[in-house]
């Protein structure tokens, strides 16, 4: 993998930038792999990067059926954090956030990672009580967490509407300061590259159409260019989880929705932190390219058209415009939708499955953007060990039937 | 100073007054900022975004991507406006952007100057995915806030917004998009089957590309058509003329979004109409040429400086060259050649151009250059010559380069149908080789598209297309479209287009120019692998700008394809969403802002809370009374008073939150014992009992008391915030799983207010109140049911005990309600009645050990707070098979425990973690919470609810309520979630 | 937006009506083994494609019906009360 840096962008400017390396190879796929992942998004492409690097497994192949990086990689709202409720859930976040903050070195590739701070506010005594008891805990697990008040929120976000006449007062809000943003699609492209620069065959427009199984243990998919053989299969796959269950008879606790998230026109920087409020169900932050980003609630319906209905992203407009009443006059320029692959618990399922050899990591639901290192690390150590890295094991599907589910519904921090 | 004021063109004589920068400028009343500002030589309007390169005006329309300024200051700046579409009105402000000091003297031009010594540029596409990595501490400190800080465009308002935005619902059957001679012809033929019609237009003035045309004697009856047709359309009683509305979105169902642009109190209309058919004559846009400097101001597309001198009366320069590769460019050459300005050059990439376009040129004495090409635009801030070239046989190189003057180019790289609405919803455009552009080709069901929207840039024939639709969108609505005038001169719509994506040469060609990319970015993302047309786009970040791309996505495209070596057909289009142009947020609101953002729902009482001076505070929907201050007091005071009074003498509080809900039919005892843990068929009539609902997952849902008004008649209440969805819950049940249940239910939460009545002297305060009613505990012993009159009103009585007071909640119908408490309240004088708000409520449950949504938040089961033994054994209900798992009983488990603070003065806070260790730091063992909180003033002592891991077995350990957020450590007893009255002798007595 | 065509109402927006989920559950017997109850609980089909769920009007007559859309292009072919079934109505 040719490095990047700025001195070779000086040189490469000299050549009219015409010679740069392609980012990975378009390899045709093999007959056969070790392990193949299905699903090319964050967390598929996380998982082939850490499999090569930490475990040494490269004879690996990432199939997706569309291009790197285009499902909700490619669409959500960019937020990365790890003040959830409860230990084993802030525990897997948290350690996500670690790797967050090497990773454009680790990667060599600039995935602009922000650690401008995430607020989540209170409009309400209960919201208030609720932060309360989420930043206590996080602080008893060593992730950082202050709990302001009006006065203190305005200092940091001094265009909020701070009054306490209006019908969802600011009350006060949870402060991450090491929470931030990162480029989604850096983020991809950087593991993508990675795990490519160790061998790790990328392959695109390839559709799985088919798990094939004999006698209870995975062998290979069927794809639209061919069978390909694998003793481990992976399904990364989001919000076409059930779909991919589905190929083997499986049946998750999964429901598909739409989520839909949308960009003001480019405005000069006017916000510096990330805003999020359950109450009124959105939640904003300004790119680097000066867009308002901001995300909405899910629809209540399952939806596999990655394209939600308009009055959710009205009442996120209204809500915007509550919060920030200048915003009236900016614009809307883009909005769009993905597919969430909502749990029960809004917590994710990293698991083994009944079938040998078939592993699952799905259900992040709206939140998993923040996750994409975290999860590609540990479900690379379930699969490279066969058995649940520590901080995914609290994530098994078996949680339903046990019981023990992690209801984090509150710190999730998005509407359902 | 290259443009001037020219003739009249269309608009009137009336003069304006406005300023740019401060400078004062003039204008004419139908003028757009666009053709002000170059009326008055204006070239420079604001700088680029990445390069600081110099814009100017590049089109007449929504497609705006260089003359992008901020109209107005302070509150009602409006930042990023597209200046072709502002109307200038008296006193207008008008601010260019993105550049400091002026746009003609900006100092971050220097972006643009390493561009100017390296070949290729150092901030080539995705450059910052490439470096500002080290040192990595400088990506947080310096890096980025320096890439943030140059970010955006305009600069957005930081006062709230004082302007009246609408939302409006309309209905039609025939909605019609675009106002041009396509969609007006649709328009007034379907409105003349007496079919509803509503037909929107993004400018002031309808008509589309009949604006482009002279306002000459020879195209006069062409005017008189357009004016006629506008004023039928407009006299109809059937048709809404929507103009100045952007329709930037079309949603299942055949729902239209529009903003439509207003004058007077309010700014713009949010309008959303629900049509049967919808007919999309949305037009075309001409897209640009790719060559060397071709973002330099007054270099524009070739239909918009047609429109600039012939409609609005604005030259757009003293001497005009044109660039082609297709026949419609030339008649701007013509009108200006006409007009008496002087037209230096046509260059035309095509070897033949036909014969009456080159005798267009002979006889107006217009030097063509046929098989050539403008390999760059010349001048400091604007152009003022080109360099032009022989193009080879093959199109891959030029020679022969040589200067020709101009002060305006007009370009035109062939026609863009806007096939946006239609594709809106998934079906992607096909690709039509001989007019090169994506049409819609498959039509959405219930949508037709006409005319230049769908490639027929053909006057008559768009008109034919457009009567057809109309003529079908009626027949299938079962209404006859009329007969109507066509338009009586035709324009051909063959443009004999021969496509050239970028000019074979080197220099800094734009594709986008708003985010300058560069055709060779383009190819960079080519070799990089960024193939797709959505990784190009994201890696390039080309079409996301304000113009979405409008101008630039097929170019982009087309030189995609070139790299790859595939038809542009396969390369595709990335997916068309809405809004097919930026709306302002404020629209959306409208006028549910501030306390109209929610409803605010009120109980029949709350003017006499206000009166009596409460302090209210939200409950859901409502504004509950928190706390009824005296002279001096804060809110601990006044609820620790509060809570004392009651429970000493009595006190009155308003539950009409509550949700209430009456169940009724022959199997009503056999549904609530399904629904509730507890049987409540063996409830005797005339008695009430508390009951918990269980999800289907067996969490607790949520609980309430209901009474048995008859064998077959109960009334339930509910949580306040569980109202609606309990009934929801209800009604499911009932249709879904038990059909066969004989029951009805019905909402009553609004026709009953409620209040409850508690303290020693609570018997005695209703006794005096209604002594028609025997209140004695013999006739009315707790959990007992009364139903009773008074002045009309009618009242159930409840005695039922939340503050663990003798108590009793009064239901009265809610047009009585004020006056029953009332009735109360003056009956309670003699016994120091005083009213309680929610605080208040809250300490006394909190003592009494009761809980609410704070600790029932979704997450607990009935062991959690000691209540699996009210779970009967003897019959199934909901949730009853999942709250066996072993996850949901076992010992571990958080359990509710009452809190006492071993130092009584120190108060216990909610959302503390409960830990064994006395200075709690990161790692210590989480063995609880703290939920709920109060001062107690009977134990005199401050006391809490919690939940601890298997806390009923550790009643007296003492533990420690951590809260590090603010670094205490509070020592706590753990005790009985029964503070006061444990053996319920108060509210039994 | 998706309009539902309710048998009282006639056609209205979504917006009128609330979500309930899959209706093709079938539910257990009361003393099913809790194998059967938690699949009935939490497991889904989930289908891209036809997906037949309920839909409360709630804000209409509130009635509660039963919807066949696909959930990809949220077409909707059948609508009905909860115990008809699209199959039997062709």
């Amino acid at each position: 993998m040719k490095k990047y840096s700025g001195f070779s962008l000086f040189k490469h400017s000299l050549s009219h930038h015409e010679n740069w390396q392609a980012a990975w190879r378009s390899p045709q796929p093999k007959k056969e792999y070790d392990v193949i992942i299905v699903g090319g998004g964050g967390h598929g492409l996380a998982t082939a990067y850490y499999l090569a690097k930490v475990h040494g497994i490269t004879n690996v192949a990432v199939l997706e059926k569309g291009y790197l990086g285009g499902g909700n990689t490619a669409r959500n709202t960019t937020i990365v954090r790890s003040n959830y409720l409860w230990d084993e859930a802030s525990k897997l976040y948290d350690h996500s956030l670690d790797l967050w903050k090497d990773l454009s070195q680790d990667l060599n590739y600039n995935v602009m990672f922000s650690q401008r701070g995430v607020l989540n506010l209170g409009h309400n005594l209960q919201d208030m009580r609720d932060i309360e008891r989420r930043v206590n805990a996080n602080r008893l697990n060593g992730i950082d967490g202050v709990v302001l008040n009006t006065a203190e929120v305005k200092e940091i976000v001094p265009i909020i509407n701070d009054s306490q006449d209006i019908r969802y007062p600011v009350l006060g809000a949870s402060w991450q300061a090491t929470g931030g943003v990162a480029r989604h699609d850096a983020v991809a492209w950087g593991f993508a590259r990675g795990a490519d620069s160790f061998g790790v065959d990328l392959i695109q427009q390839c559709e799985v159409l088919d798990i094939v199984t004999e006698e209870g243990a995975v062998v290979g998919v069927k794809t639209n260019q061919g069978f390909i053989g694998a003793k481990k299969v992976a399904c990364v796959t989001a919000g076409n989880s059930g779909v991919m269950a589905a190929m083997v008879g499986l049946r998750l606790p999964i429901e598909s929705r739409p989520l839909q998230a949308l960009v003001s026109e480019p405005i000069k920087p006017i916000i510096d932190t990330v805003v999020m409020s359950n109450a009124v169900h959105a939640y904003v932050s300004q790119s680097d390219k000066g867009d308002l980003v901001i995300g909405a609630g899910t629809d209540s319906y399952n939806g596999y058209g990655q394209r939600g209905s308009f009055n959710i992203v009205e009442h996120t407009m209204s809500a915007i415009c509550e919060l920030f009443p200048m915003f009236s006059r900016v614009r809307m320029n883009r909005a769009w939708g993905g597919i969430v692959d909502t749990c029960p618990d809004a917590c994710p399922i990293i698991s083994k499955t009944s079938v040998k050899g078939l592993f699952f990591n799905c259900g992040w639901g709206t939140g998993g953007f923040k996750a994409t290192p975290g999860s590609g690390n540990v479900f690379a150590h379930t699969l490279a060990h066969d058995e649940a890295h520590p901080l995914a094991a609290p994530f098994s599907i078996d949680r339903f039937s046990t019981g023990h589910l992690i209801d984090e519904h509150g710190a999730a921090g998005v509407a359902h | 100073m290259s443009g001037f004021r020219h003739g009249a063109g269309r608009l009137g004589d009336a003069q304006l007054n406005f300023t740019f920068d401060g400078k004062p400028m003039l204008a004419r009343a139908g003028d757009t900022v666009a053709s002000a500002l170059l009326a008055n030589g204006v070239e420079v309007v604001g700088r680029s975004f990445k390069y600081h390169r110099p814009r100017g005006v590049t089109s007449s329309g929504p497609e705006e991507a260089g003359a992008l300024v901020t109209i107005g200051a302070g509150g009602k700046a409006d930042p990023n406006a597209r200046a072709t579409m502002e109307p200038v009105t008296q006193g207008l402000e008008v601010f260019s952007q993105n550049c400091f000091p002026s746009p003609k003297f900006d100092l971050m031009s220097v972006n643009g100057l390493a561009g100017a010594i390296l070949p290729g540029s150092l901030f080539s596409a995705g450059f910052y995915y490439k470096t500002f990595m080290w040192p990595a501490a400088l990506w947080y400190k310096f890096y980025e806030p320096s890439i943030r800080a140059a970010a955006g465009m305009g600069v957005p308002p930081k006062v709230a917004d004082p302007d009246i935005y609408d939302r409006i619902q309309m209905f039609c059957d025939v909605a019609v998009v675009g106002g041009g001679s396509a969609g007006l012809s649709a328009a007034l033929s379907a409105s003349q089957s007496g079919l509803r019609v509503v037909i929107f237009d993004e400018h002031n003035d309808l008509g589309g590309q009949l604006l482009n045309e002279a306002n000459s004697d020879q195209n006069a009856d062409l005017e008189q058509w357009r004016k006629d047709t506008i004023a039928a359309l407009e006299a109809a009683d059937n048709v809404t003329v929507l103009a100045r509305a952007v329709c930037w979105g079309r949603f299942d169902g055949n729902m239209l979004a529009a903003h439509q642009s207003v004058d007077g109190k309010v700014r713009q209309n949010y309008i959303k109409v629900q049509a049967k058919k919808i007919i999309i004559a949305a037009g075309a846009i001409e897209r640009p040429l790719v060559f060397g400097n071709n973002d330099k101001p007054n270099v524009m597309l070739a239909s918009a400086a047609r429109r600039m001198l012939n409609h609005y009366g604005t030259a757009t320069g003293k001497m005009l060259a044109v660039f082609t590769n297709n026949d419609s460019a030339y008649q701007t050459a013509f009108d200006y050649s006409d007009a008496g300005i002087k037209v230096s050059a046509v260059v035309d990439s095509r070897q033949y151009p036909s014969e009456a376009l080159v005798d267009g040129c002979m006889s107006r004495g217009i030097t063509l250059h046929t098989q050539a090409v403008v390999t760059e635009a010349k001048g400091w801030q604007a152009v003022r010559s080109i360099e032009i070239a022989d193009l080879a046989a093959n199109g891959q190189s030029v020679s022969n380069r040589r200067r020709v003057a101009c002060d305006v180019l007009a370009h035109s790289g062939g026609w863009t149908p806007q096939v946006q609405m239609a594709a809106h919803g998934g079906k992607p455009p096909i690709y039509d080789k001989t007019i090169a552009a994506f049409v819609v080709g498959d039509q959405a069901p219930d949508t037709y598209s006409v005319g230049a929207a769908e490639g027929e840039n053909g006057l008559l024939a768009g008109v034919a297309q457009a009567l057809e639709a109309a003529k079908a969108a009626c027949a299938e609505l079962g209404g006859t479209a009329g007969a109507v005038t066509a338009p009586p001169q035709d324009r051909d719509g063959a443009t004999n287009i021969v496509p050239l994506w970028s000019v074979p040469a080197k220099g800094k060609q734009l594709v986008d120019i708003q985010h300058d990319v560069t055709a060779a970015d383009v190819v960079q993302s080519h070799s990089e692998g960024f193939v797709s047309v959505e990784h190009l786009k994201r890696y390039t970040t080309l079409g996301m700008a304000n113009d979405q791309g409008r101008t630039s996505n097929v170019n982009a495209l087309a030189i995609m394809a070139e790299c790859r070596g595939v038809s542009i057909a396969e390369a595709g289009t990335t997916r068309f969403r809405a809004p097919i142009a930026p709306v302002s947020m404020g629209g959306f609101a409208g006028r549910e802002i501030g306390k109209h953002f929610k409803p605010v729902r009120r109980t029949p009482m709350q003017e006499w809370h206000e009166k009596a001076g409460a302090v209210f505070v939200q409950a859901g929907m409502y504004m509950r009374p928190q706390y009824y201050p005296q002279a001096g007091e804060t809110i601990d005071d006044a609820y620790e008073r509060e809570t004392e009074h009651v429970r000493k003498k009595v006190g009155i509080c308003d539950v009409t939150s509550l949700g209430k809900i009456e169940i009724v039919g022959p199997d009503a005892a056999e549904f609530l014992d399904r629904v509730y843990i507890n049987m409540f068929s063996t409830l005797k009539v005339g008695k009430a009992r508390y009951g918990v609902m269980l999800r289907e997952d067996g969490i607790v849902y949520d609980d309430g008391t209901t009474s048995r008004f008859a064998e077959d008649r109960f009334f339930m209440t509910t949580t306040t915030a569980k109202a609606g969805p309990v009934m929801a819950y209800l009604e499911r049940c009932l249709e879904i799983d038990w059909p066969e249940l004989k029951v009805r239910v019905s909402s009553v939460s609004e026709r009953w207010g409620a209040m409850a009545v508690a303290g020693p002297d609570a018997r005695a305060t209703l006794t005096a109140a209604f002594p028609s009613v025997d209140f004695s505990n013999e006739a009315f012993p707790f959990m007992g049911v009364v139903h009773a009159e008074h002045n009309g009103a009618k009242l159930v009585i409840l005695r039922i005990s939340f503050s663990g007071e003798m108590a009793y909640e009064v239901y009265a119908t809610s047009e009585h309600a004020t006056d029953i408490w009332q009735t109360v309240v003056d009956a309670g004088q003699a016994y120091d009645i005083v009213p309680y708000g929610l605080e208040t409520l809250g300490a006394l449950r909190i003592e009494k050990g009761h809980v609410t949504g704070a600790e029932l938040d979704g997450r607990v089961t009935l062991g959690d707070v000691h209540m699996d033994g009210m779970a009967s054994k003897k019959k199934w209900f909901v949730g009853k098979n999942l709250k066996q798992r072993e996850g949901m009983v076992h010992p571990d488990r958080p359990q509710l425990v009452g809190l006492k603070s071993v130092d009584p003065r120190t108060p216990i806070s909610t959302g503390s973690i409960l830990v064994t260790e006395a200075n709690a730091t990161a790692g210590a063992d989480k063995q609880g919470w703290v939920s709920s909180m109060t001062y107690s003033p009977e134990l005199g002592s401050f006391i809490a609810l919690g939940f601890l891991r298997g806390g009923k077995d550790r009643i007296g350990e003492r533990i420690y309520a951590a809260y590090p957020v603010k670094g205490k450590n509070v020592e706590v007893e753990v005790v009985s979630n029964h503070f006061v009255d444990p053996t319920n002798d108060r509210v039994k007595g | 937006m998706i309009r539902i065509n309710c048998p009282y109402c006639g056609e209205r927006e979504h917006s009128e009506f609330t979500y309930g989920e899959d209706a093709t559950r079938t539910t257990p017997d009361n003393d099913a083994p809790m194998e059967e109850w938690n699949k009935f609980v939490y497991e889904r089909d989930n289908p891209a494609g036809e997906h037949i769920e309920y839909w409360h009007h709630a804000f209409g007559c509130r009635a509660w019906l039963k919807v066949q859309r696909n959930t990809i292009t949220h077409d909707i072919s059948w609508v009905g009360l909860p115990h008809e079934n699209p199959e039997a109505a062709s």
